[in-house]
């Protein structure tokens, strides 16, 4: 008990660092000395008349689709940017205070958020002011590619370039990283929800079945891939309403029709490697070509991400062992140097 | 004398060489200096830096200072020098403007440019400085007694030019120089691979096509190496193999040319010196020397003995300690003091 008021009494005096992955799909919080203190999907829900919140993450999550008049499930971001201020800053002021035993003064401490590396100057902005929103002075935004790039283990600040790709939620992201910093790097809007809503559509269009976002999503991960050569057995079930008869229904999906789904959208993503590595100069693509690309974030576990990006673009591909924390792991570094592309931090 | 430092400089295109009284070189590294854009911070300098070339993101600028072997940059090279001089000797203002200086230049700059490197000398604090001939300090650091009455040639290949002078009796009695050397070479790889292969490599790739391939013998083995770049039709990084022989290609018009420069000079070269130079041979000097059968491909077309000397990178900053002594008087024998 002593420790925790000694702990408590020393944070109100210390600066803390607390590093933000806010995406489209998942809010991560970082906390120095602590490690990742919140790992949910960011979504809130709270209640229409009085705006309070009822809950945020998982179990936010989880009323998606399901929910009734009184309560409004909002996900704050939309395709990697803030949609909903106000509905943002209540998220991660609860994730923060969420662990009980961290006593964070945010009037005292530095905010890293990670933002697409293809935002505006006024989404920029919607980020610092979310911030200074929730009363933290000191705040510094940087690209997810390069945090993402650190998180995976990839050693940015050297003269050998190297490619990361990041497939989160609301957007993809391709960023070519050498000396500590983005060369070339380019952002499409094409990602996990596009996926979730492609695989939608294809039920509605094909057997008449209306689905919710969060089946979607489960028939994404349960059989979602992009292998060469499909298993005709796996199949999963849909349970939706039919939209002749408005009745519930159910039926089997198989990995053939899925996959038949998601092959566009990545041939989206390959044109825009494509483009990337275009218009990178040919001294980093001699490093890339020995080094590989990386691919991070959640549409990094669909199987054969590796194999399809390795056929397409004829480069090796790996997945980071962390795609999901790799960019909040990799703000820990950006918060012991804010950033500086020609500090090499170390630990 | 005793409090006064001496400092040789030997500014290249490609390499910068400093030499410090009493300590030797002190500094060989590429002439390559990386800024920050925002704050104007020097970022990296020589090695560092040149590793950078072609990597960097729109924070960094690397520049080099010197095009063709005269400075272009001033404010670049001038930082590049303070920083060689402060970070790694520790020399302070107040000891630089105690200090005399040796600069080393082409012999066929004009004045303008030989101005400006004075003028740089003095903007880093140094008031006395001298500009002299880098074939001059080439020789001297190659160990030749220049000072006799006695015709010597020098072929300089550098990374920017190429000098040809013939010297006597402490000076030079005619020189010539072309733009035409290592980074000439470079950029003839790069566009031979382009034209053949399609594919775009970078100056860094090039610069190692070419140590690693360049062969002037004339029975080389054929070597063939696998190198990375560009695609330029399709966009992406790419492996090609690149022979020996496509390197050679490239080397032997660059090395005609040299060629005919040193038959040009030799053509003008007064008669009793001529005879001095058939009997003692040309000495080659700088990067350019270091490829293989360089002796023999000007040899057997010229018809004259050539020798490379045993340090032909470092010769010119090593040369600049006798004319620190003789401040490049031709009447002061400095191997003598």
């Amino acid at each position: 008990m002593s420790n925790k008021i000694v702990k408590s009494g020393k944070s109100k005096h210390k600066f803390i660092k607390i590093g933000i992955d806010l995406g489209t799909a998942n809010l991560l919080v970082f906390v120095e000395g602590e490690g990742i203190i919140f790992n949910e999907p960011s979504v809130i829900a709270t209640e229409y008349e009085t705006g309070e919140v009822i809950a945020i993450g998982y179990n936010a999550a989880k009323m998606i689709g399901r929910g009734h008049h009184g309560i409004k499930i909002v996900s704050p971001l939309n395709q990697g940017v803030i949609s909903d201020m106000d509905a943002a800053s209540k998220l991660i002021e609860i994730a923060i205070r969420k662990a009980e035993t961290i006593d964070i003064n945010l009037k005292a401490s530095t905010l890293l958020i990670c933002c697409p590396s293809e935002v505006t100057q006024i989404e920029r902005d919607a980020m610092v002011e979310l911030a200074h929103k929730l009363g933290v002075p000191d705040v510094f935004i940087e690209e997810e590619v390069k945090a993402g790039g650190i998180g995976a283990g990839l050693d940015i600040y050297s003269s050998q370039g190297s490619m990361v790709i990041d497939i989160g939620g609301g957007s993809t992201d391709i960023g070519v990283l050498s000396l500590g910093d983005i060369v070339v790097s380019e952002s499409i809007r094409i990602a996990g929800n596009y996926l979730d809503q492609e695989i939608i559509n294809h039920l509605q269009y094909h057997h008449g079945l209306l689905i919710g976002k969060k089946t979607a999503q489960r028939i994404k991960e349960e059989i979602g891939t992009l292998r060469e050569k499909t298993d005709p057995d796996v199949t999963t079930y849909a349970n939706g309403r039919d939209v002749v008869t408005g009745l519930p229904r159910k039926i089997f999906v198989t990995q053939d029709e899925i996959k038949e789904v998601m092959i566009e959208p990545f041939m989206s993503i390959s044109n825009a490697i494509l483009k990337v590595l275009q218009n990178t100069p040919a001294e980093l693509s001699a490093d890339i070509i020995q080094t590989g690309m990386l691919v991070n974030g959640g549409c990094a576990l669909i199987d054969g991400v590796d194999e399809f990006f390795t056929k397409e673009i004829g480069l090796e591909t790996k997945i980071a062992k962390n795609p999901l924390t790799a960019i909040v792991e990799g703000t820990k570094v950006l918060l012991h140097n804010r950033g500086n592309y020609y500090i090499k931090p170390v630990d | 004398m005793a409090n006064k430092n001496g400092l040789g400089i030997d500014l290249g295109t490609a390499n910068l060489l400093v030499y410090l009284e009493q300590k030797g070189i002190i500094f060989n590294e590429p002439s390559v200096i990386a800024f920050d854009r925002e704050s104007g911070k020097i970022v990296a300098a020589g090695k560092d830096a040149h590793n950078m070339i072609g990597k960097v993101h729109d924070k960094i600028n690397v520049i080099k200072p010197l095009k063709n072997g005269v400075i272009s940059d001033m404010k670049a090279a001038k930082s590049l020098l303070s920083y060689v001089l402060e970070k790694v000797e520790n020399l302070t203002e107040k000891e630089l403007y105690n200090t005399e200086c040796v600069m080393c230049c082409p012999s066929e700059v004009t004045k303008i440019e030989r101005d400006i490197m004075t003028e740089l000398a003095v903007n880093m604090g140094i008031s006395n400085v001298i500009i002299d001939e880098e074939i001059k300090a080439g020789a001297l650091g190659a160990n030749v007694d220049i000072f006799k009455s006695r015709g010597v040639m020098i072929v300089d290949i550098g990374g920017g030019t190429t000098d040809v002078g013939v010297i006597s009796y402490g000076d030079i009695v005619l020189s010539r120089t072309i733009r035409m050397a290592g980074n000439y070479i470079d950029s003839e790889i790069v566009k031979m691979v382009k034209k053949q292969e399609k594919v775009e490599i970078g100056e860094l790739t090039s610069e190692r096509v070419k140590t690693e391939l360049a062969d002037l013998r004339e029975i080389r083995p054929v070597i063939i190496n696998k190198y990375a770049g560009r695609d330029i039709v399709r966009g992406v990084p790419k492996f090609v193999n690149v022979s020996s022989e496509d390197v050679a290609k490239v080397l032997i018009p660059t090395y005609e040319e040299v060629v005919k420069l040193i038959a040009a000079v030799l053509k003008d070269t007064p008669p009793e010196l001529s005879a001095d130079i058939f009997e003692h041979g040309i000495l080659l000097t700088g990067g350019g020397a270091l490829i293989k059968g360089v002796e023999e491909f000007i040899s057997k077309r010229i018809k004259v003995p050539v020798k490379v000397v045993s340090n032909p990178l470092t010769c010119v900053a090593e040369g600049s300690k006798y004319l620190l002594k003789n401040r490049g008087d031709y009447l002061i024998n400095p191997l003598k003091l």
